[in-house]
């Protein structure tokens, strides 16, 4: 709170002193400036009430909490006389309009010359109040309180109620952007871009001790946010009537803070757990965000021919890096490490070259050629080890490799081409008949698929019909093929052969051998779209839209069968007066998957894995209604200004799930939420350069989740709950401001 | 108005208006007298505009003013049979997206627009009038603010409504923009991004998945819309569908990535730990990647 406070007094003075500065620049025009070149200059001042929050999936993005607050705002627009010598614009807006935002944008145009841009964003986000019987919320060492007494599962944790303490998952984005062109000569111009993004705060984050289904433990907390991302970007610029040639280089770092979370261990007595690693002696750790950073040098041209023929393409040549020193394999003192690591850091390194070409032809008057092809190769040359890795910080290391604990990193790579064709025929009354094929192809390494292809055809249509109507018309068919689906490869791929030679034949894998991954299955896709315009009148406009979508994965016995997608929507604008106008809007959306899986136990993997009967399957269901709009009132008088918005939002998710006879499956309850905004403007003319403005923001969400719902921070045995609640909230914003128009007369 | 007029007439005293290609005398002093501040199209805010500074050479306001954009519009100036013709490019509806775009890219048809032609706005054949307001002292789409939201979502329109669903970017308060990710006037990847790919575009705001990581999750490597609806979701997290069944899409191995997740887990019957608060990510809370020797399964 107290930053935003800060941020909102300094704003202000800062705009005040860069616009002055920048005034001063253009030299010569300040005097023009002063005899009516202002566009506009407004300086806002007023107050701000907030009551209640709405936290439900990070809805509400409002860090600054209930209360009173002061708000403000400055905007500047200035241009010079139109026969300027050195035609030049300024704009500068700092605001801070309503609960959590605020901004400043500042650009300066010499027309023609150079261009400077400067822009700062602050976004808070909400994701919830949480109870935790952490110390130390926010920070890198998480302790207990002294008294803990530590169990196998929550039941037994006798002071977890007591220990209980409110903490806040929210986080706050702070970026920045600094950007200059600068013409050079005729042909040749220079720009750069530098920007930061910091973002920090808390966010929910399982801390896990133990490493089996049967012997794991977790607690959900707060871990601490503290990222920066800098981003730098330089290029220059070549131009000539039919030539255009742009080389740059990009830089991302990314620093994402300490990379470590300690925790105390809060459960005791768990079996299988080695001695020691109970609480009060264990300490569980968690790896955070390690450091990376990107190089990408990018060259672009494009070259037109002629009038009907242009090709363009695009270089990117990258790397990516990230050599963050590797944590321990456990931070647990008590435990048994024999194997070291295989090294010190990832030495992870991924070499990037991307390529995209197109070529547009025009060989008639009526027809279009469109060919584009692209390429990308992400060739991941992390070396590969075996990490003997230790469960969780709770058992001893098993020496040697012939265990299923020693494992092998895999440097995904991969290579994707497409190539798409798109023809289009110019019909009289200006419409067009499309259509186009496109093929992709994806190979990878370390995957259970080697080469996935796809041929899309795509047809379309869109036409006037007489003055009033148009309509277009799209639909798609598109057939992904796999080249063979090896259900096994990452099995054996991420294990020692010492260890997979001593596993029965028959038990050989991890996920069921009838699975097929949905991004890498054999995929029928069907697709149409349809949308209908319809100007009833200067002042009415109706359109209305339709979508379909159907997936078919035809070769997944396991796995994700089908899915589709079905909205209907509509939208109206009226402008039934010169001062009165609305605009509304409507949508219905349904969207469905099917997926099937079969339940097995490690102890029983060869049997029932085999066993039909314990297959079972799942319809989900989304139902999705939103309505929405705006009525907009300005009297024509100039002195009055109305705008009204609302937005609302229903969603029901149905989940019917059967089984084969072995298992015995209890129904899912459904889930729903609701949510509505309103937003009420108002300005009122109060004098010469003098106005009010008011306005109410209302966000209101409800939900029906059994995942959140009363599920306290000890429903669960295993998981210490993070008691965040999103069932029932909403918010209410109220400002009350006086806006100077201070162009002079 | 009338201090307008005199104003423009003073402002403009360009004499090349070739008579024979059908050009209009005068240039905009001729346009002014009827294009007045009360006008259907009225013609003053302009010159605050980069379009409307004489002083630039490569104005259209130090050249054929109007007629630069408008073509030679002699005709447009003589009432026949009670009807005033259309200028050579009126910009409407019937004006084709060629014609139109062409007026703008004669002066605009350089690097910043490689990428447009062949772009899907281009072939859809949007106008650049259909999105920009060059008569408009202000275009709204050159400034920050919901005024150019409201411009993609008019014809965007199920994105409109994707928006107000529970899980979405914080576009509907305003602090992102459309054009954080897409790029209106093309690019060279899908989808027309303002980077070369999906995943380089979500790194711009959430480099701290870029990677590379020891244990990979292959799925986000190749696109984060593999899992994530980035327009606005149902589930927490813009998740396609809701986890433990998004997971178990492509997880079934022994014990609880294969179990069904049915109602016994959910209360009063029960308190399933991978299908309440954070289901999966209960334990396996590095789903985008582990950079801990220890962290093969996710979990750390």
């Amino acid at each position: 709170m107290s930053r935003r406070r800060f941020a909102a007094k300094g704003l202000v003075p800062f705009c005040l002193l860069a616009a002055g500065v920048a005034v001063a620049e253009t030299g010569e025009q300040t005097e023009e400036a002063e005899t009516g070149q202002w566009h506009e200059l407004h300086l806002d001042l007023g107050l701000g009430v907030q009551t209640g929050q709405v936290d439900g999936m990070g809805r509400s993005d409002n860090l600054s909490g209930e209360g009173l607050r002061g708000i403000g705002g400055f905007r500047m627009d200035w241009r010079t006389l139109t026969d300027a010598k050195e035609p030049a614009s300024l704009f500068l807006a700092a605001e801070q309009p309503g609960p959590g935002i605020t901004r400043l944008d500042l650009d300066y145009n010499r027309q023609g010359e150079h261009r400077t841009r400067f822009n700062f964003r602050e976004l808070p986000r909400r994701l919830g109040d949480g109870r935790t019987p952490f110390l130390g919320a926010g920070g890198y060492q998480l302790g207990l309180p002294e008294d803990w007494v530590g169990a196998p599962g929550t039941g037994g944790m006798e002071r977890l109620t007591e220990s209980l303490r409110p903490t806040a998952y929210e986080q706050l984005r702070r970026s920045m952007q600094l950007a200059h062109e600068r013409r050079l000569s005729r042909h040749w111009q220079l720009h750069g871009d530098v920007r930061e993004h910091r973002r920090t705060g808390t966010r929910p984050v399982a801390a896990v001790i133990g490493s089996t289904g049967g012997n794991s433990r977790a607690a959900l907390v707060p871990a601490p946010v503290d990222y920066t991302t800098r981003e730098a970007e330089l290029g220059l610029r070549y131009q000539r009537d039919a030539f255009h040639l742009e080389a740059s280089y990009f830089l991302s770092l990314f620093d994402g803070g300490n990379n470590m979370l300690r925790f105390d261990n809060p459960f005791a007595g768990v079996g299988g757990w080695a001695p020691g690693v109970s609480y009060p002696d264990g300490q569980g750790h968690l790896g955070l965000m390690p450091d990376n950073e990107s190089h990408q040098w990018r060259v672009g041209l494009g070259y037109v021919f002629s009038p009907t023929l242009r090709l363009s393409s695009d270089l990117q040549i990258g790397r990516s890096e990230q050599d963050e020193d590797f944590l321990g394999y456990t931070i647990n003192p008590n435990l048994d490490v024999d194997e070291a690591l295989p090294r010190d850091s990832l030495e992870g390194r991924i070499d990037l070259l991307r390529v995209a070409t197109r070529l547009n032809w025009r060989p008639m008057n009526r027809l279009r050629v469109d060919i584009r092809h692209r390429y990308e190769d992400r060739d991941n040359r992390t070396p590969v080890d075996v990490f003997n890795y230790i469960g969780g910080d709770a058992v001893n290391q098993n020496s040697g490799e012939a265990h299923s604990r020693a494992r092998l990193n895999l440097p995904v790579s991969f290579t994707e081409q497409h190539l798409e064709t798109r023809m289009a025929w110019r019909l009289d009354g200006g419409g067009q008949v499309h259509g186009a094929w496109r093929r992709e192809r994806i190979d990878r390494d370390f995957s259970e698929v080697g080469r996935t292809e796809e041929d899309r055809f795509t047809l379309g249509l869109r036409q006037r019909l007489g003055d009033n109507h148009a309509l277009s018309m799209e639909a798609q068919r598109a057939r992904r093929s796999v080249d063979d689906y090896d259900a096994t490869a990452v099995y054996f791929l991420t294990r020692t052969e010492v260890y997979t030679d001593g596993v029965a034949e028959a038990v050989r894998f991890d996920n069921h051998p009838l699975l097929r991954r949905y991004n890498l299955a054999d995929r029928n896709q069907t697709r149409a779209r349809m949308r209908w315009d319809w100007t009833l009148s200067d002042s009415v406009h109706f359109g209305s839209d339709a979508a379909w979508s159907r997936d078919n994965y035809r070769n997944s016995p396991l796995g994700l069968e089908k899915g589709s997608s079905l909205g209907l929507a509509s939208d109206l604008v009226w402008q039934f007066s010169s001062a009165w106008s609305t605009d509304t809007f409507l949508s219905l959306d349904r969207i469905r998957a099917r997926q099937r899986s079969r339940s097995f136990r490690g102890f029983a993997k060869e049997v029932e894995s085999q066993d039909p009967d314990r297959d079972w399957w799942m319809d989900n269901e989304d139902r999705i209604a939103t309505l929405g709009g705006g009525l907009e009132w300005e009297p024509d008088e100039g002195d009055f200004k109305l705008r009204f918005e609302w937005a609302e939002s229903a969603s029901r998710s149905e989940f019917a799930i059967a089984s084969g006879p072995a298992l015995d499956l209890e129904p899912i309850p459904s889930v729903r939420s609701r949510g509505r905004t309103l937003s009420l403007n108002g300005q009122h003319r109060l004098g010469d350069g003098l106005s009010l403005q008011w306005n109410w923001y209302h966000d209101r969400f409800r939900s029906n989740d059994w995942a959140w719902d009363d599920v306290e921070v000890d429903t669960i045995n295993s998981v210490i709950g993070s008691a965040q609640d999103f069932g029932n909230e909403s918010v209410n914003w109220y400002s009350l401001s006086l806006r100077w128009d201070l162009r002079p007369g | 108005m009338l201090a307008i007029v005199l104003l423009l007439s003073g402002a403009y005293a360009a004499e090349d208006f070739p008579a024979e290609a059908g050009y209009a005398p005068g240039g905009e002093r001729a346009c002014v007298m009827c294009h007045m501040p009360d006008d259907e199209h009225p013609l003053a805010a302009i010159r605050h505009t980069p379009h409307g500074m004489s002083g630039d050479p490569r104005s259209p306001a130090a050249g054929l003013q109007c007629q630069s954009c408008h073509g030679p519009s002699a005709a447009h100036l003589e009432v026949k049979d009670g009807v005033r013709p259309q200028t050579a490019v009126p910009f409407d509806q019937d004006t084709p997206a060629k014609t139109a775009n062409r007026a703008c890219l004669d002066c605009h048809d350089d690097y910043s627009q490689r990428h447009w032609h062949g772009s899907g706005h281009e072939f859809a054949e949007v106008t650049c009038a259909d999105c920009h307001q060059s008569h408009t002292a202000v275009d709204p789409m050159m400034r920050p603010g919901p005024a150019r939201e409201a411009v993609c979502l008019e014809c965007h329109s199920n994105v409109r409504s994707e928006i107000h669903r529970p899980s979405t970017h914080p576009m509907r308060a305003g602090q992102m923009s459309c054009m954080d990710c897409h790029a209106a006037h093309g690019s060279p990847s899908e989808g027309e991004l303002v980077a070369a790919s999906l995943n380089e575009t979500c790194y711009g705001c959430h480099a701290e998945f870029r990677g590379p990581v020891l244990w990979e999750h292959p799925p986000v490597r190749e696109s984060c819309s593999n899992c994530h609806e980035p327009h606005g979701s149902v589930h927490d997290n813009l998740l396609k569908t809701r986890a433990p069944q998004l997971c178990q899409q492509c997880h079934s191995a022994a014990f609880h990535p294969s179990t069904a997740p049915d109602g016994s887990g959910v209360p009063p019957q029960g308190a399933s730990a991978s299908m309440l608060q954070r289901n999966c990510m209960n334990c396996h809370t590095d789903v985008h990647g582990s950079n801990h020797p220890s962290g093969a399964g996710q979990t750390r």
